[in-house]
């Protein structure tokens, strides 16, 4: 007999409720929309506003989530230490892709036809990236949410492009919506999961 | 064939179902923790709907048996107290679920 029992359906489930928070599409969003008004702002150190949405993702989710839901870990240590290293794959190939891109068009080494659409395009390779990551774990983990955020990233840009608005002005517009969404998730989720009382977790 | 013909052996995996587990409280209880890899108390109490009394009950009696491993851990630098399913526990559940089945069939046999 098998010493095994099969409880995937049940670990999708609480997986799903446990991503429906909106925090990932909030720090997303607050990422692009951070780094379009430092576009906007064209100073330097403003860019450390594209940074906010990075840092928030933890704290949001152990002042929020946590609380209300409850703490879990899906994996074991081992495959724990197996996603982190995907991820941090998943981050380096991203920006490797991007540098690259620029080091290339950069030394001129590109087909000139190439080029041509990259200086036109350059804004629509700039938010393939986050795109590209939000559809690769929407993929890996099954919420497919987040391929309707990479879609808007790449439509909301699209369109800038196509009616000539003005870059940072469109980058703000997919940040701003990638925020409001993951704010209404969020909002979603506090009413469905109302805050628990401090002890329940340390009864013993 | 009849519930009666089917003999005393038949009615073994009735006999055999583990009461430990075989309450609906704990069995969700033991779900959840065979779904994931630990869970703390929060999450026990929002995804079965228990009260906290009950739910510190179940617990309670599952760790008694040996089914849940009860630890208090540092996650990120804050101090949680996690529930597992133990060896003992994988076993249970999966010796239960075999005998769920065998029931139901025998049951299943017996409506004919």
């Amino acid at each position: 007999m098998s010493q095994t029992v099969d409880f995937e359906q049940l670990k999708r489930k609480l997986y799903l409720s446990y991503h429906r928070d909106g925090i990932l599409d909030l720090a997303v969003g607050l990422t692009i929309l951070g780094f379009g008004i430092s576009m906007a702002m064209d100073v330097g150190a403003t860019i450390v506003f594209s940074w906010i949405g990075l840092f928030l993702y933890a704290p949001l989710k152990s002042a929020i989530t946590i609380p209300r839901l409850g703490f879990v870990q899906f994996e074991s240590e081992s495959k724990r230490k197996t996603n982190l290293i995907y991820r941090l794959v998943l981050g380096l190939g991203t920006f490797a892709l991007f540098f690259g891109l620029v080091i290339f068009l950069w030394a001129d080494n590109l087909p000139p036809d190439f080029t041509t659409w990259l200086r036109q395009y350059h804004m629509l390779v700039l938010g393939a990236l986050p795109a590209i990551a939000l559809a690769v774990t929407a993929w890996r983990t099954g919420v497919y949410r987040l391929l309707v955020d990479a879609l808007l990233i790449v439509v909301i840009i699209l369109a800038g492009i196509q009616l000539q608005i003005a870059e940072p002005t469109y980058v703000m517009v997919a940040g701003g919506v990638l925020s409001l969404i993951g704010l209404g998730l969020l909002l979603s989720f506090m009413r469905r999961y109302p805050a628990q009382k401090e002890a329940d977790n340390d009864l013993r | 064939m009849t519930f009666a013909e089917t003999g005393q052996d038949a009615l073994q995996p009735i006999a055999d179902i583990d009461r430990a587990i075989h309450a609906p409280a704990r069995l969700m209880i033991l779900a959840l923790l065979a779904a994931v890899d630990s869970t703390d108390f929060t999450l026990l109490l929002t995804q079965t709907g228990l009260t906290r009394g009950n739910l510190a009950s179940h617990l309670s009696k599952l760790e008694e048996v040996g089914y849940i491993t009860v630890t208090k851990e540092f996650v990120d630098r804050v101090p949680r107290t996690l529930y597992r399913l133990s060896e003992a526990g994988q076993t249970a559940v999966a010796t239960y679920k075999a005998n769920m089945q065998q029931v139901v069939a025998l049951l299943s046999a017996s409506q004919k």
